[in-house]
C-alpha cells in the first residue's frame, strides 16, 4: 500500500512539486518566524539586563542675577552673574507613586572622614607642608600693620606669626601687602595694633610711587560671622545678614577668651579639613556618572553588591590612587568617621574648613571600619571624572547616624548628587506621569546607553518576526488544508476502489496518508534546514553589527568628551532546537489534518461511495 | 454449488426529501459455475442490489448468506478481497497505476510477494486477451475494451469465486462487448465461479445460464 500510495504520488509531478515547494516555503517561513521571534525576545531580554537607565535631577534656577563686586583698582563695581535658586526642592517631591523606579531620586551629600593615619596626598609626588593652606595660598596670620591702612589701598603688614598655612610663613620676607580689594568701606587698620585674619594670595594692580604695579597681595579670606552650616531641610543656621567680620585685635591672652578659642578652632578647623577623605555615599555604583559612563570602573577586587547596598554592608570602594598611597587592597579594612556632610558640592571639591556656624570643631557623626570590596581606576582627572582622587564610595544604607548636625554645605539637587534608576525603556512613562503630576522646576536628563533607540530596532524585528511566523502559521494551514483536500478528500474514487477490492480502512489511511506524509516530511526537513542557516547567517550578522554606542543615547552627546563605552549585545541562537520544533508542528498539524480528513471519508460506505462517484461522474 | 443466497433482503435509504425502497424482499440463490444476469429497468435497485450482495453496504432487512455464513457476522472486507470481486460499467481502475498495477492490487492485497503478484498479474492479462504493451499504459491511454479486460483481469486476479459485474459491457462496442461477454462466460464455466450480470443489454442477457429481472426492487425469476 505505502509503495502504490507513492508511486500514485510521484505520478502527478505538477501537484507534488507544488505541494513540496509550498510545504517547504510555509516550513521555512515558519523557521524563520519562530527564530527571529525568540532571537528578538531574548535579544531584548538580553539587552534589559545589559542596560541600566538612570536619571538625574537639577533644580532649576529661578533667575539669573548680577552681583555688584567692588574693585578697588578701578573704584567701581564690577558684577559678575551667577544663578538664583528658591528654596531648594526636596527629593521627596519626584516620590510619585506608579514611577518605574529601581532606585529613587535621593539628594546625596558628599561626607568628609578624617583619620589620622590617612594618607592623603601622595608621598612621593607632594610636599605635605607646602601643600598646606589650600594649596598654599591661604593662610592665617596675626600681623600689624607698618603704618594706619588708607582705605582702598594696600598696607604694608608686619608677619607676626603665622598660624596655618606655611607657605608664607616660610617665606623669607616678614611682610606682605595687604589689600581689601573687593570691599568698598573697609574698616582701617591701625599700626601697632596685632590683627588675626585669614588671607588668601592673589594679585592686584595699585598705584605705587606714582606708576600703577601689578603686586602680589594678600586679601581677606573668611567671614567669621558667616561659617556656613545648615539643617537636613537646608534652612541657613548662621546669620547671613550678620555684618562681616574678616579680623580681630589680638591683644594679651586674647586666645584665653572665648573669641580667641574660636579662631584657635577655626585654625584646628582648617587643618583638619586638610586631611579629609570625600566618602560617598549611593545605592548602586552605577548612579554614580564617572561609573554609569565607564570613566571610572573596578579595577581589582570587585564592586559592592546590590545585596550589600540594600542591606547597608560596611563595604566600600577605594581608587587606586588612595590605595597605593595607603597600601591597601581588598580584602583590608578602612576605619571611616565621618565629620562633615556637604549637599552642595561634588566629591572634588572637600571642604577647606571644619567649624560649625558657632566656630566650634565639628564632633563625628559616624564611625565604623568598612571593609575593601575593590579598588577603582579613573581615566582622566579628577575635573574630568568629577570624582577626588580619594573618594570611597560607600553604601548610603550603611550610614546608620543622622548628618543633621554635620551639614556644611547645601543647596539645590544637582545632577552629581541627584542620581536615579529607573526600568530600561520607561522614559516616556516617567515624563509622562512627571507631567501629570504638575511638578515644576526640575530638569531631568536621563542617560540609556543607547536603549531607546535599541528597543525600537527590537520592536520593529518582534514585529517582523510576528508577521512571518503569523504569515508562516496561515500559509502551513492553508498549504495542508488545499493539500490535504487534494490527496485525500478528492481521492474518493481511488478509495472506494481499495474498498471494493477489499482493503480495510486501516490500509486505505496507509494508502492515502503515505505519500502525503512522505512529501511533507522532505518539505519540512527541506524548509527547516534553509530555515535555520537563514537564521544562523541572521545571527551572525546581528553580532557583526549589533555592537551599540551609547554616543547617541539621550543627552549623552551634550556631555563633555568621554572614552564611549559601548555594549554589545550576544543574541543567542536557538536555530537547531526551533528548527526542529518547526518541523514537528508543521508535520504534527500534517498529521492531525490528513488524519481527520481521512477519518472523514472512510466514515462513508463503501457502497455510498460508489453511489457518489456514479453521481459525480 | 451455492455459494451466495439472498433471504428477503429489503435495502432503503433516506434522501433529503424522502426514502427510498432499493430492494424489496429479494431472495434467491446463486450456485457456482454458472453465470447470471439481472436486468431491469435504471432506477430499479440492480446496483444497489449489486453493491448488497458485494458486501459494500448491509441489507436493512433480511440476510445475505456467504457459503452459508450470514453477511453480517463476516469481515467484508476480507470476503471482497477473498470471495468477491466486482467489475463496474466505469471500470473503476486506478488511473496512476500501470494495467499490470492494478491487476497487482488485489494480489499484494491478499499478501502475495511482489515478484509472484508480477508474475501472476502478467498471467491474468494474457488470459484477458490483453497483448504485452498494455501492460505499462495507465488506464486512460486505453481504449474502453482494453480497460474492462484489465477489470476483468483483475477481478480474476482477486481469486474469489464470486464475480459481480455491474454493466461490465455498456460502455463498449458490439465486438468488445462479445469478448467481454466470452470472458465471463469462460469464467463461470472454466473457473467455476459464480457470475452476476447486471445488464439492458438483452443480448448479454441472453447469454447467461439465468435471467432475473428487477422491477421496482423486486427481484424475479424470468428464465
Amino acid at each position: 500500500m505505502i509503495r502504490n500510495s507513492i508511486r500514485q504520488m510521484l505520478r502527478t509531478p505538477v501537484k507534488l512539486a507544488a505541494f513540496l515547494s509550498l510545504i517547504t516555503a510555509s516550513s521555512f517561513l515558519l523557521t524563520l518566524g519562530l527564530n527571529l521571534f525568540f532571537i528578538s525576545r531574548e535579544t531584548q531580554k538580553e539587552a534589559q539586563n545589559s542596560f541600566i537607565t538612570i536619571g538625574t535631577v537639577e533644580q532649576k534656577a529661578s533667575n539669573s542675577g548680577r552681583e555688584a563686586l567692588w574693585d578697588v583698582t578701578d573704584k567701581d563695581y564690577i558684577y559678575v552673574s551667577r544663578k538664583i535658586y528658591d528654596a531648594p526642592i526636596s527629593d521627596s517631591v519626584l516620590d510619585i507613586e506608579g514611577m518605574p523606579y529601581i532606585h529613587k531620586p535621593k539628594h546625596q551629600p558628599v561626607y568628609g572622614s578624617y583619620n589620622e593615619n590617612y594618607i592623603v596626598r601622595d608621598p612621593l609626588g607632594e610636599v605635605d607642608d607646602a601643600w598646606l593652606g589650600n594649596e598654599g595660598q591661604l593662610a592665617i596670620v596675626e600681623v600689624t600693620p607698618y603704618e594706619d591702612s588708607v582705605p582702598g589701598e594696600p598696607v604694608k603688614m608686619h608677619l607676626i606669626r603665622g598660624l596655618y598655612g606655611k607657605a608664607i610663613t616660610d617665606s623669607r620676607t616678614d611682610w606682605f601687602w595687604y589689600c581689601e580689594h573687593s570691599n568698598p568701606n573697609p574698616e582701617p587698620l591701625y599700626a601697632g595694633t596685632n590683627y588675626i585674619m585669614v588671607v588668601y594670595l592673589s594679585f592686584g594692580k595699585h598705584e605705587i610711587n606714582g606708576t600703577m604695579t601689578r603686586i602680589e597681595e594678600y586679601r581677606p579670606y573668611l567671614n567669621i560671622n558667616a561659617i556656613r552650616q545648615y539643617t537636613k531641610d537646608g534652612t541657613e543656621l548662621f546669620d547671613s545678614e550678620a555684618p562681616e567680620k574678616y579680623r580681630d585685635i589680638v591683644t594679651e591672652d586674647f586666645y584665653e577668651t572665648e573669641q580667641g578659642q574660636k579662631w584657635l578652632a577655626i585654625v584646628e578647623g582648617f587643618r583638619f579639613a586638610n586631611d579629609l577623605i570625600p566618602v560617598i555615599p549611593t545605592d548602586s555604583t552605577h548612579l554614580i556618572m564617572p561609573f554609569y559612563d565607564g570613566r571610572c570602573s573596578v579595577e581589582t577586587g570587585r564592586d559592592i553588591t546590590e545585596t550589600e547596598y540594600k542591606e547597608g554592608a560596611k563595604v566600600c570602594l577605594i581608587s587606586d590612587k588612595f590605595a597605593r598611597n595607603n597600601g591597601l587592597s581588598p580584602g583590608d579594612t578602612l576605619p571611616v568617621t565621618l565629620y562633615s556632610s556637604d549637599y552642595y558640592l561634588p566629591s572634588i571639591h572637600l571642604p577647606e574648613l571644619l567649624v560649625n556656624a558657632k566656630l566650634q570643631p565639628y564632633e563625628a557623626f559616624e564611625d565604623s571600619t568598612y571593609t575593601i570590596a575593590g579598588v577603582y581606576r579613573s581615566l582622566g582627572s579628577a575635573h574630568t571624572t568629577n570624582i577626588h582622587k580619594n573618594a570611597v564610595i560607600i553604601p548610603a544604607a550603611s550610614v546608620e547616624n543622622s548628618d543633621e548636625n554635620n551639614i556644611i554645605l547645601y543647596g539645590p539637587m544637582q545632577p552629581y548628587n541627584t542620581v536615579f534608576e529607573i526600568e530600561n525603556g520607561k522614559i516616556q512613562e516617567f515624563m509622562s506621569k512627571l507631567s501629570q503630576s504638575g511638578i515644576d522646576g526640575l530638569d531631568i536628563r536621563f542617560y540609556d546607553g543607547g536603549y531607546t533607540e535599541l528597543a525600537q530596532e527590537f520592536k520593529n524585528m518582534r514585529n517582523m518576526s510576528v508577521i512571518l511566523l503569523v504569515l508562516g502559521i496561515i500559509t502551513t494551514i492553508l498549504i495542508q488544508v488545499f493539500f490535504c483536500w487534494m490527496f485525500i478528500v478528492k481521492q474518493k474514487r481511488r478509495v472506494s476502489i481499495e474498498r471494493s477490492l477489499g482493503a480495510n480502512k486501516r490500509k486505505c489511511t496507509v494508502s492515502l496518508l503515505a505519500g502525503l506524509l512522505l512529501v511533507a516530511a522532505l518539505g519540512c526537513t527541506a524548509g527547516s534546514i534553509s530555515g535555520t542557516i537563514l537564521t544562523k547567517y541572521t545571527a551572525e550578522q546581528l553580532k557583526e553589527t549589533e555592537l551599540f554606542s551609547d554616543e547617541f543615547s539621550t543627552g549623552k552627546a551634550e556631555t563633555e568628551p568621554v572614552n564611549i563605552s559601548k555594549q554589545q549585545i550576544q543574541p543567542p541562537t536557538y536555530d537547531l532546537p526551533l528548527g526542529i520544533l518547526s518541523f514537528t508542528v508543521v508535520m504534527t498539524s500534517t498529521m492531525i489534518l490528513a488524519t481527520f480528513f481521512t477519518c472523514r471519508v472512510l466514515k462513508t460506505e463503501p457502497l455510498k461511495l460508489l453511489a457518489n462517484i456514479k453521481y459525480e461522474r | 454449488m451455492n455459494i451466495l443466497k439472498l433471504e428477503n433482503v429489503s435495502y432503503s435509504y433516506q434522501t433529503k426529501y424522502q426514502t427510498i425502497e432499493a430492494v424489496k424482499h429479494a431472495s434467491f440463490t446463486f450456485a457456482t459455475g454458472k453465470m447470471y444476469a439481472i436486468t431491469g429497468e435504471s432506477g430499479s435497485g440492480k446496483s444497489t442490489l449489486l453493491s448488497l450482495m458485494a458486501g459494500l453496504d448491509l441489507p436493512s432487512e433480511g440476510h445475505i448468506f456467504v457459503n452459508g455464513t450470514d453477511m453480517s457476522s463476516l469481515d467484508r472486507d476480507q470476503y471482497r478481497c477473498r470471495e468477491a470481486s466486482v467489475i463496474y460499467q466505469a471500470f473503476h481502475l486506478f488511473s496512476l497505476l500501470t494495467a499490470k498495477e492494478n491487476v497487482m492490487f488485489p494480489l499484494e492485497l491478499r499478501g502475495i510477494p511482489r515478484k509472484e503478484a508480477s508474475r501472476q498479474a502478467e498471467n491474468y492479462l494474457q488470459k484477458a486477451g490483453l497483448p504485452e504493451k498494455i501492460y505499462r499504459q495507465f488506464p486512460p491511454m486505453m481504449s474502453g475494451g482494453e480497460q474492462q479486460r484489465v477489470a476483468i483481469a483483475r477481478a480474476m486476479a482477486a481469486g474469489g469465486k464470486i464475480l459481480l459485474a455491474d454493466e461490465p459491457t455498456g460502455n463498449l462496442d458490439t465486438e468488445n462487448e462479445k469478448k467481454i461477454v466470452e470472458l465471463l462466460k469462460a469464467f463461470a464455466h472454466e473457473d467455476g465461479c459464480a457470475v452476476i450480470v447486471i445488464t439492458h443489454n438483452p443480448e448479454v442477457a441472453a447469454e447467461a445460464d439465468k435471467i432475473l429481472r428487477m422491477c421496482d426492487g423486486i427481484l424475479t425469476q424470468i428464465q
